[in-house]
């Protein structure tokens, strides 16, 4: 089903919105694109994507998961609830709602997390087309369109004066379904409405079927995993930038008589991520560059049936030595 | 009697490169090479002379390269621009690496453009511009088919702004060209923030350190940063909670600040990489600043004075330690 609203009019309908519930729509904040409340102001046209991906609003870097309080000989351990107020994002890329799809299985399979969980269904997930390529991305490569998403409720598409939308779920329907703001459109009108993105690579840079043969070609092949993995430094940016890297620590607060379990973000890039009492399988920095570019094109594969990459590009952009991983992916698709 | 300086042609410093390879003076080569994103290049990790082929000196040659000697060790042969040439002063003195060990290529630096800053000045988006170059004394910014001129202060790094070595601090060699500050070293502007409130500087840095998503790479990236175990990563005792929050963030970035004083030499690098962009050299200039005020002391420029931290002195300023 397709609709169509004009930026004015969208405008109202997410002012409307925030009656019911928290609306989170693109800002910029310290210079960084970032998702920010709606506080009634114009959203942005310009917005390419966020600095740090929206994953980290369903999966935070830092989570109160338990508390624990004894006082006078009773020990009481207290949950923290799931969230549960309805929330709105406006503005998702189609990369990063990708991304959350693909940690569904992760967060909701045989161990769940309620708070993964929560936070998807809580969450109305509107979705806006690209209409540049971001720096280092490889969206298309990895599978997916900037200009058509099935991983919202609703997806939008800008036109000259307003947005075509696609609606994509049931609960999707019902919002967009109040006259006063949507009219109703085609999929003539929706196709026709399909741009060229700016900046884009003319020619594949590599075929994806390759790289995951690659992948578990190369997984012995220290010589490749020492030649590629020299420069990096160690840093936690490509992880910590990434919409799809999921590890995590746990750390307990203690006061005396109280504490708190707390869950914060780790990265497989650290020399001490897989450090045990008397081993560290993974000392050598290649083991733990291949780790990270195996976990998302063999091992993810292996146990869901899909790469744990979205191409965003967040890595290649931001690696402090330009450690690219599009070069090392065209390797192993070689 | 005047001093020989041994120069060498860009053209020539490939022939360098797989001289010293071939005479074995060195293990490896760290340089340069043109990167795969705009604005960009990456290190060059040369085993070999072969590996020298896509040697680059140009622009954006931004990386302090002394940060892989963290890591490499045996005879290195090292691009150095003035600034990363104290940075080898710093790790000789600090007893890291030998002076015999490296063979050092100092490279003349015009100021390293910070595209971010670039596109601030020229109201676009960092994406949005499609090329930086030199045109005279200026930069000329193309961005959506246009073409806007900055001038240098609007263009280059804060740090190269007050550039005061732009010659290598020592060196075996020097690529052709001029060893000149990018801009008249005009007495720097203080910081804003030297002037404010105690109360305004916490919630300024409150502020920023309740952004950082401690990826730890300013730390990994500075290359006076050379303790094989950081006290963040100790945990028997926990001294420092992994967790990305407001206390934790705090003791980290001014313990770092406190731990490099003396070898930082304002390379700029934690502040260039910070993925949040967090102003991080504003501490460090405080710092580089209270120790030449204090001590009488800059960081990498000679190899013979003493480190402050290395050092006890009767008249030091303040008596908490007597």
């Amino acid at each position: 089903m397709y609709r169509k609203i004009t930026g004015e009019k969208l405008k109202k309908w997410l002012i409307g919105l925030s009656a019911q519930a928290e609306i989170l729509v693109p800002a910029k904040m310290n210079g960084l694109w970032t998702f920010r409340l709606f506080h009634n102001q114009e959203l942005p046209r310009n917005f390419l994507n966020s600095r740090i991906p929206p994953k980290n609003l369903f999966f935070e870097p830092l989570k109160a998961l338990l508390g624990w309080k004894a006082a006078d000989g009773s020990f009481q351990v207290n949950s923290c609830p799931a969230p549960e107020a309805a929330r709105v994002i406006f503005g998702l890329k189609p990369c990063d709602a990708r991304a959350l799809r693909l940690l569904q299985p992760v967060f909701t399979g045989d161990y769940p997390d309620v708070f993964y969980a929560g936070n998807l269904s809580r969450t109305l997930l509107l979705g806006q087309a690209c209409r540049v390529q971001c720096q280092g991305s490889f969206c298309s490569e990895v599978g997916i369109d900037r200009q058509d998403s099935l991983d919202f409720d609703a997806f939008f598409r800008e036109i000259p004066g307003g947005y075509l939308v696609r609606v994509i779920t049931e609960k999707g329907n019902t919002l967009t379904g109040e006259k006063e703001f949507f009219e109703e459109s085609s999929a003539g009108e929706w196709n026709s409405a399909k741009e060229e993105i700016r900046g884009k690579n003319e020619n594949p840079l590599f075929n994806l079927e390759k790289v995951k043969a690659g992948a578990r070609e190369r997984f012995p092949d220290e010589d490749f995993w020492m030649r590629v993995s020299a420069k990096c430094i160690n840093c936690g940016i490509c992880t910590y930038l990434c919409p799809t890297c999921h590890c995590f620590d746990l750390c307990d607060l203690q006061r005396p008589g109280q504490g708190v379990r707390l869950r914060c973000f780790d990265s497989c890039a650290f020399p001490d991520f897989t450090k045990m009492a008397v081993h560290n399988p993974r000392e050598e920095k290649w083991r733990r560059y291949r780790q990270r570019v195996s976990h998302k094109f063999n091992f993810f594969y292996e146990n869901f049936q899909t790469v744990a990459c979205v191409g965003c590009g967040r890595c290649v952009a931001h690696c402090p030595v330009n450690l690219d991983l599009r070069e090392v992916l065209l390797e192993m698709a070689r | 009697m005047s001093e020989i300086i041994p120069e060498v042609s860009k053209d020539g410093l490939l022939d360098l490169g797989k001289k010293l390879f071939d005479e074995r003076r060195v293990d490896y080569f760290l340089g340069y090479k043109k990167g795969t994103v705009r604005f960009k290049t990456t290190p060059l990790i040369a085993g070999k002379g072969e590996d020298l082929q896509e040697l680059w000196v140009e622009d954006f040659c931004h990386a302090n390269l002394s940060l892989y000697l963290k890591e490499i060790k045996g005879r290195v042969g090292i691009l150095a621009k003035g600034c990363d040439s104290r940075s080898l002063v710093s790790l000789i003195k600090e007893g890291q690496i030998k002076r015999e060990d490296l063979y050092i290529v100092g490279i003349p630096c015009a100021g390293q453009v910070d595209p971010g800053k670039a596109a601030k000045a020229a109201s676009c988006e960092p994406e949005e511009m499609e090329e930086i170059s030199r045109r005279g004394q200026e930069f000329v910014i193309r961005a959506n088919g246009q073409e806007k001129i900055l001038s240098k202060t609007q263009v280059l790094l804060d740090k190269c702004l007050c550039c005061q070595y732009p010659r290598p601090v020592i060196f075996d060699s020097l690529l052709k060209g001029d060893y000149v500050a990018p801009v008249l070293p005009a007495a720097r502007a203080q910081d804003d923030l030297r002037k404010k409130s105690v109360s305004e500087k916490w919630a300024f840095w409150s502020g920023q350190f309740e952004r950082c998503i401690r990826c730890y790479a300013c730390r990994n990236t500075c290359p006076a940063c050379f303790c094989p175990r950081c006290i963040v990563e100790e945990n028997m005792p926990q001294w420092v909670s992994p967790l990305p929050a407001g206390g934790d963030n705090f003791v980290f970035h001014l313990m770092r600040l406190m731990h490099v004083s003396g070898t930082c030499i304002s390379c700029g690098e934690c502040q260039r990489v910070c993925p949040m962009e967090i102003p991080l050299m504003k501490l460090n200039e405080k710092m580089t600043d209270d120790l030449r005020e204090l001590f009488d002391f800059v960081a990498g420029v000679d190899l013979e004075k003493v480190l402050p931290f290395r050092t006890y002195r009767q008249e030091d300023p303040q008596d908490f330690i007597r």
